[in-house]
């Protein structure tokens, strides 16, 4: 929650807003083409030097959901990616999985940022690393698209479109706060 | 893969808790909560659940080949036919209208060219399944009450009421048909669950139609047998006909390339066809069962000569028989077939099963190039003893799309 706040807060004072020349072409393949010339966009900010793929969130009625995607760095440089909104939902957080008791697996909001090291990539998954929404603002349809923003360390922020499916995994089972 | 799937570093920047969102209204269970908290403290690979498939095995050539989804056709048309089929016969939701459907081909569309090129489709959950396209395509249609959302150019004609049928609605018109074509079963099988859980909130299944031919390995290219033991689709439109475009596309503006689909499931009477001896089969036919050669010639590419006759000046070719019957009248009389033998278990039939042949056919037009003929089989054809049509279907059947195109999107206007 105070991470949400945080980077809410850091919008509302007047960051500008820097949209991907690729946000036409998330969610496509990774062709070379835009890879090229996502490359020679990497000086300018962590956004520009994120190529996403396969993009899509859980439909749901309400409530909560999960987004996942494949993240590939195509920059000589470091991306931290710190957190996501959208219209979509009130609140997002980086979740993680861990294994939980008996075999099970459990999700836990990640203590920090995601770090994606140059010319690597991350998938965010079912079962494994992924931004969850709570608070869901209306039903998400499967077959409807929704944007969900990305927001980065260095304050630059990328547009993803996400395609909405239908998907009995990816169910929300938390572990209790450690910290408590 | 996997090394760059562990590479992000476990930093403090925030300690939030799942306690902590939950502060925000979110109701999950207790017994969530009440989970062992030592096992958050472990240290876990990142983002590790789903990992990218890996083929762990060389991929035989059969199992690699792709058939392009994306063209100005449809796939699975024109296409040789594959060693098997699934036909999906589905009906929308009432509350589905033309910007859902638009969304259900989407996601259809999506899925299909994915697994096309054999690769997982999204959020895929048995994404080692697809790595084997074995020549997988994927068609959609859609039925008469579907098409008049796609607009006028779309249309198809509901079959006519043929004598002979004895239609059961199990296997009816459905508003829609996806046809689902390899040369692996298993393939076929997960293409088939994957649409269906995209469908799940659209539409439910009416019917699944499975069907065979020859498997690929003893494919030795030549037409079809049916369960009959006859030699089938010799006289059958491919893209070396010249006529094949004009036979099978449809040619208006909003919907070149497009075509019409239709399905028959007839069944076969194996109980009484096995009464009766080669040369009654031969003669039902009009055909010569080892070569499948017409009783007047000795190949099996051989023009049928109907007016032949034999020494005591009987036709040699009955005009009763089955190609007498259906050999096209005139040159809009063809259309391309790509059936398949089914065969579920019935402990009603003495011979313990419904078998039979799922006749597909595509044209241009059915009521000028497929009625004409079905109506002349209704009316006299010696085959009639032991077929019976119990299902019957038509659709339309858009235009293929180009690269990560959506089947029918245009049409729908959205």
């Amino acid at each position: 929650m105070p991470r949400v706040h945080r980077l809410r807060i850091g919008l509302t004072l007047g960051m500008a807003l820097l949209i991907s020349p690729l946000l036409a072409s998330c969610g496509a393949s990774s062709d070379e083409g835009s890879a090229a010339a996502n490359v020679e966009a990497s000086a300018s900010d962590m956004a520009d030097s994120l190529v996403i793929t396969d993009g899509w969130v859980k439909a749901a009625t309400d409530g909560m959901t999960g987004v996942f995607g494949v993240l590939e760095n195509q920059s000589t440089e470091l991306v931290v990616l710190e957190g996501a909104e959208g219209s979509f939902g009130h609140m997002f957080e980086l979740h993680e999985t861990v294994p939980g008791a008996s075999g099970s697996t459990m999700m836990q909001a990640m203590d920090g940022a995601l770090e994606i090291p140059a010319s690597a990539s991350h998938e965010l998954v079912p079962g494994g690393d992924h931004i969850m929404v709570m608070d869901l603002t209306g039903p998400l349809i499967s077959g409807d698209e929704v944007t969900v923003s990305l927001l980065f360390a260095d304050q630059s922020r990328l547009e993803v479109p996400l395609v909405i499916k239908d998907y009995a995994g990816a169910q929300e089972v938390y572990v209790p706060d450690e910290d408590k | 893969m996997e090394e760059s799937r562990t590479t992000m570093d476990r930093r403090s920047l925030f300690r939030v808790g799942a306690i902590a969102a939950g502060g925000a209204g979110l109701g999950w269970s207790a017994a969530a909560l009440t989970a062992d908290s030592t096992t958050a403290q472990k240290p876990v690979a990142r983002g590790g659940a789903t990992p990218t498939p890996v083929e762990v095995m060389p991929q035989t050539a059969a199992a690699a080949r792709t058939v392009p989804f994306y063209g100005a056709n449809q796939a699975g048309i024109s296409t040789p036919a594959q060693a098997e089929i699934s036909l999906i016969g589905l009906d929308l939701g009432p509350e589905v209208d033309r910007a859902g459907l638009a969304r259900l081909m989407r996601l259809l569309s999506d899925d299909a060219s994915r697994l096309a090129q054999g690769k997982p489709a999204l959020a895929d959950t048995e994404p080692e399944l697809a790595l084997s396209p074995a020549g997988l395509t994927i068609t959609f249609g859609f039925g008469p009450r579907i098409c008049s959302w796609l607009g006028a150019e779309a249309a198809v004609e509901p079959l006519p009421d043929f004598e002979t049928d004895r239609l059961d609605e199990a296997w009816g018109q459905t508003d829609l048909a996806i046809q689902i074509c390899a040369d692996d079963p298993l393939t076929i099988a997960h293409a088939r669950r994957m649409l269906l859980k995209d469908c799940r909130s659209y539409a439910t299944v009416r019917w699944i139609q499975d069907g065979y031919r020859r498997a690929l390995a003893t494919d030795n290219g030549s037409a079809m047998r049916n369960l009959m033991g006859q030699v089938d689709e010799t006289v059958n439109p491919s893209e070396a006909d010249p006529n094949f475009a004009g036979l099978i596309w449809r040619d208006s503006p909003g919907y070149r390339g497009g075509t019409t689909m239709v399905v028959r499931r007839i069944r076969t009477e194996l109980d009484t066809w096995d009464e009766v001896d080669r040369p009654g089969r031969e003669a039902a036919v009009g055909r010569k069962l080892d070569t499948g050669a017409p009783l007047t010639g000795e190949k099996e590419t051989d023009e049928a000569d109907f007016d032949a006759v034999d020494e005591v000046g009987l036709p040699i070719i009955d005009p009763a028989s089955h190609i007498a019957r259906a050999r096209h009248l005139s040159a809009e009389e063809r259309f391309r077939r790509r059936s398949y033998n089914y065969t579920i278990a019935d402990a009603s039939q003495s011979t313990g099963e419904d078998s039979g042949m799922l006749f597909i056919a595509f044209c241009a037009d059915a009521s000028k190039q497929f009625v004409p003929v079905q109506q002349r089989l209704a009316e006299m054809d010696r085959l009639n003893l032991w077929v019976t049509t119990i299902g019957s279907a038509i659709y339309t059947v858009p235009p293929g799309v180009s690269e990560g195109g959506v089947i029918a999107a245009d049409l729908l206007g959205v």
